[in-house]
């Protein structure tokens, strides 16, 4: 391999990237090579050649596998591989979950496990960051480094693993460059015709590839014409209406999108990705506050790439449409590198320190209250630490890349060809500080695609659609039952069931609190028949961790009560419907 | 014959159960509505047990202008059961990887099957490409007990962090704040902001987690504080 360590990680949001990272970057304090790549990115067939290899897996919400690891589980799952597969390897996992999910870290305990079925031996104990900690996995993930390099220590001890003095202050190798083109030789990107929009999407567009290029992941697919991950297409809105009822709460939006000649095709249950766009006003406080000229033209490129590399993978953009475009500056909480980073660049005494402090393990309570508590964004970071005058190479270093927004599809092509539609409910809330946000949800979005779906293949006539059963909780009929009207449509045609197709559960109405699982209850009979001897499956759809769990436990209950056996068997039921994925669940926070 | 317009309806276990009801050497016939890109189905049905598999193209496909087609698989129920054996001649040089022939379930551990095998040998697997015939262990089987336990959410999860006192505070907030007590904040802070440590007017980056001040902007002694547009006036 030429390094001293392997750092392998799988990452969805990128937390787990960043620890990668992190841990990289440790390791070089203390005199240790290592080589940060994802798990598919990195050439399995060469693993058993590593000596220590650390392992940092994140758990998505239903415990499955981040994306970019899919294929290397895959891979170390076979039967086929010998218990000695992995003798003479050496591993340290660090896994980040959120206890708040019954599938707790799963990913990281099982990788754990698998890796010493095949022969590779612990360094150490698997270290398992947890959201629901005050600071969230940093709490965990500080007094396990501690263990990880005194087992390095112990592994090598003949190698000097000491923190060289005065290298702690040091900054670390920037993963980009980033040169202002001349006012010839930025011509080329002022004179294309793009209006701004397009322009920032470009921006994202490519800074998207070049941070793929610049981190370590997967090679990014060769560009394709046409749409698709990382290629959004420019979309015009149809229809923007307001479902829920003008005197309640909550301002929820059925928006209808046209997807025109752009090629994009799904199915019930996808989700759409949707680039938002930043507040003008934010975007022109960070330029004044960063002192970056909007109409400047910038060069980027991934450092230490080979130079013929380089232009090939080069990106030139306005400063301006990058800023706007690509990087997240009033949204997202920057991670505790940035705090790292910032802290170089500042230069009055008492901002280094804090910013010193914040990055430190004694101070990751705190910095957790300032930052992730608070929402804070990099623009009100930036505001706070004035002093810190930032290059523009280490700003897309440190602050998030837009990222876009995932909604369920509440639509089916069948029933509106070339659209997509979405349900969104936008939700103003307060921080512990009282500082008022906004945000995003969603609900009943991929039912209502579902269900168009079947009645379009009704409709067409050739097909035998089985009714269905929709229970929808809400607070009100008239006030956010969205969509109240297609649900009886469907019942008159028999998409849903005419008994019992479609239960409602109104959670604030007149003055009775009735949830879904309440209902479920009163149908136990029925649901036991449509579990049992029909064949159905269950669909379950739901925000906040409790939800599904408490209708999964309800259902429980019923095929306990109705079968008349032991409540332990119901759950081995239950199990067993979601192992064979006739039971689904998807949860959201 | 079994039909579902669902795609993926047909998963192996479901397979599995459709080829019990079958006699030795039975036929089944599976239709259902896959995409063009993902085609799982044949997949499915050789992992449920079934073996002699081919897609016939010349049934029914969905009504026009719909999206995918419905495929039809035909396969047939193996004539031996599960845990049956047969003698493999084992050439020297060789080896099968997987340890399987002619797609048994083989009872055999994957260490027996490789227990003659030489250095490069082993190492060979790495390189080999998977392969459909290629069997994943159920990763569900690799959790403990313990592993399946879910921590309870630790008790300083919702309390405050302990913090670093102000350096000079001599106000009085760092007893408050000892007595986990927030300090109350009046519209007099907001028009003339004081601070004794010094710290409060530097905003929230520098400010105890009892300051009063929290979620505020900064603010110069003694001037009155500006609250932006996007702000809620904090409660009293």
């Amino acid at each position: 391999m030429g390094t001293d360590l392997l750092i392998l990680f799988g990452s969805q949001t990128g937390n787990a990237q960043d620890v990668a990272e992190s841990v990289g970057r440790s390791a070089q304090l203390r005199q240790l090579t290592s080589t940060v790549v994802a798990m598919d990115a990195f050439d399995i067939a060469r693993l058993h050649e590593q000596v220590a290899v650390i392992f940092i897996a994140s758990t998505t919400g239903q415990g499955e596998t981040p994306d970019n690891m899919k294929q290397f589980w895959r891979f170390l799952l076979r039967k086929s591989l010998p218990t000695d597969a992995l003798n003479g390897m050496q591993h340290a996992v660090f896994g980040l979950g959120d206890s708040g999910y019954q599938q707790y870290n799963t990913v990281a305990k099982k990788l754990d496990r698998r890796l010493a079925a095949l022969g590779s031996a612990a360094l150490l104990e698997r270290g398992l960051g947890d959201d629901q900690h005050f600071s969230g996995y940093d709490s965990a993930l500080f007094p396990w480094l501690e263990q990880l390099w005194a087992a390095l220590q112990d592994l090598w001890p003949h190698k000097d693993q000491s923190v060289l003095p005065g290298s702690e202050g040091q900054l670390p190798t920037c993963k980009y460059s980033a040169a202002i083109l001349n006012f010839y030789d930025a011509r080329a990107v002022l004179d294309t015709p793009r209006e701004t929009h397009e322009q920032e999407v470009f921006a994202w567009t490519a800074f998207t590839r070049l941070e793929a290029i610049a981190s370590g992941l997967a090679a990014p697919p060769k560009q394709f014409s046409g749409c698709g991950p990382g290629r959004p297409f420019m979309a015009s809105v149809i229809a923007n209406r307001r479902i829920t009822s003008p005197d309640h709460f909550q301002d929820t939006r059925h928006i209808e999108l046209d997807l025109a000649s752009s090629g994009i095709v799904y199915e019930p249950g996808d989700l759409l990705n949707i680039l938002p766009r930043q507040n003008p006003e934010a975007v022109q406080r960070f330029l004044r506050r960063t002192g970056l000229d909007a109409q400047s033209v910038v060069r980027l490129a991934a450092a230490g790439a080979e130079s013929a590399d380089r232009v090939r993978q080069s990106v030139q953009v306005t400063v301006g449409s990058l800023v706007a475009g690509a990087l997240d500056i009033h949204g997202a909480c920057p991670k505790r590198f940035f705090f790292e980073i910032l802290a170089h660049f500042a230069t009055e005494p008492h901002e280094t320190e804090r910013l010193l402090y914040f990055a430190s393990s004694e101070g990751r309570d705190d910095l957790s209250q300032y930052n992730t508590r608070e929402g804070r964004t990099v623009l009100e970071a930036l505001e706070d630490f004035p002093s810190a005058q930032v290059p523009l190479q280490w700003l897309l270093s440190i602050v998030p890349r837009i990222k876009p927004r995932q909604f369920s599809i509440a639509s089916s092509l069948r029933a509106h060809p070339h659209q997509a539609h979405i349900t969104a409910a936008i939700v103003d809330y307060k921080t512990p500080h009282k500082r008022r946000k906004q945000g995003l949800c969603t609900g009943v979005a991929p039912f209502r695609a579902f269900l168009e779906e079947r009645a379009a293949l009704q409709a067409a006539g050739n097909v035998e659609i089985a009714p269905c059963h929709l229970y929808f909780g809400c607070r009100g009929a008239n006030q956010d039952f969205y969509y109240k009207e297609q649900w009886q449509e469907y019942v008159s045609t028999g998409v849903l069931a005419a008994d019992g197709g479609l239960v409602a559960a109104f959670s604030r109405q007149d003055g009775r609190k009735v949830y879904v699982t309440h209902r479920i209850r009163e149908h136990a009979q029925q649901l036991f028949s449509l579990l049992t001897h029909k064949g159905a499956s269950v669909y379950i759809s739901g925000s906040a961790t409790r939800m599904p769990q408490d209708v999964i436990a309800a259902l429980e209950d019923v095929v306990a009560q109705q079968g008349q056996i032991p409540q332990q068997e119901a759950k081995v039921f239950l199990k067993a419907l979601q192992s064979s994925r006739r039971c689904v669940i998807e949860a959201w926070s | 014959m079994s039909r579902s317009n669902l795609r993926g309806f047909h998963d192996a276990s479901f397979v599995g159960r459709l080829s019990g009801v079958l006699q030795s050497g039975g036929k089944l016939l599976v239709q259902e509505a896959v995409s063009a890109t993902q085609d799982t189905l044949q997949q499915q049905v050789l992992l449920g047990g079934l073996t002699d598999i081919r897609a016939c193209p010349d049934f029914a496909s969905l009504p026009p202008g719909s999206m995918g087609q419905l495929l039809t698989v035909e396969a047939t129920r193996p004539s031996w059961e599960s845990g049956a054996r047969s003698a493999i001649s084992l050439k020297p040089k060789a080896k099968v990887p997987n340890g399987t022939a002619n797609g048994v379930h083989s009872a055999q551990s994957p260490t027996q099957a490789h227990s003659n095998g030489t250095a490069t040998d082993k190492h060979k697997i790495w390189s080999l490409p998977v392969s459909a015939d290629d069997e994943l262990m159920d990763e569900d089987e690799l959790l403990t007990e313990e592993d399946r336990q879910r921590p309870e959410v630790p008790s300083g999860a919702a309390c405050p962090p302990t913090k670093k006192a102000c350096a000079n505070c001599s106000c009085g907030r760092a007893e408050a704040e000892a007595a986990g007590v927030k300090a109350d904040l009046t519209p007099d802070m907001l028009d003339n902001p004081q601070s004794a440590c010094g710290s409060c007017g530097l905003g929230d980056a520098f400010r105890c987690s009892t300051c009063p001040y929290r979620g505020l902007p900064k603010f110069k002694t003694g001037e009155k504080i500006a609250l932006s547009s996007d702000f809620l006036t904090a409660d009293a």
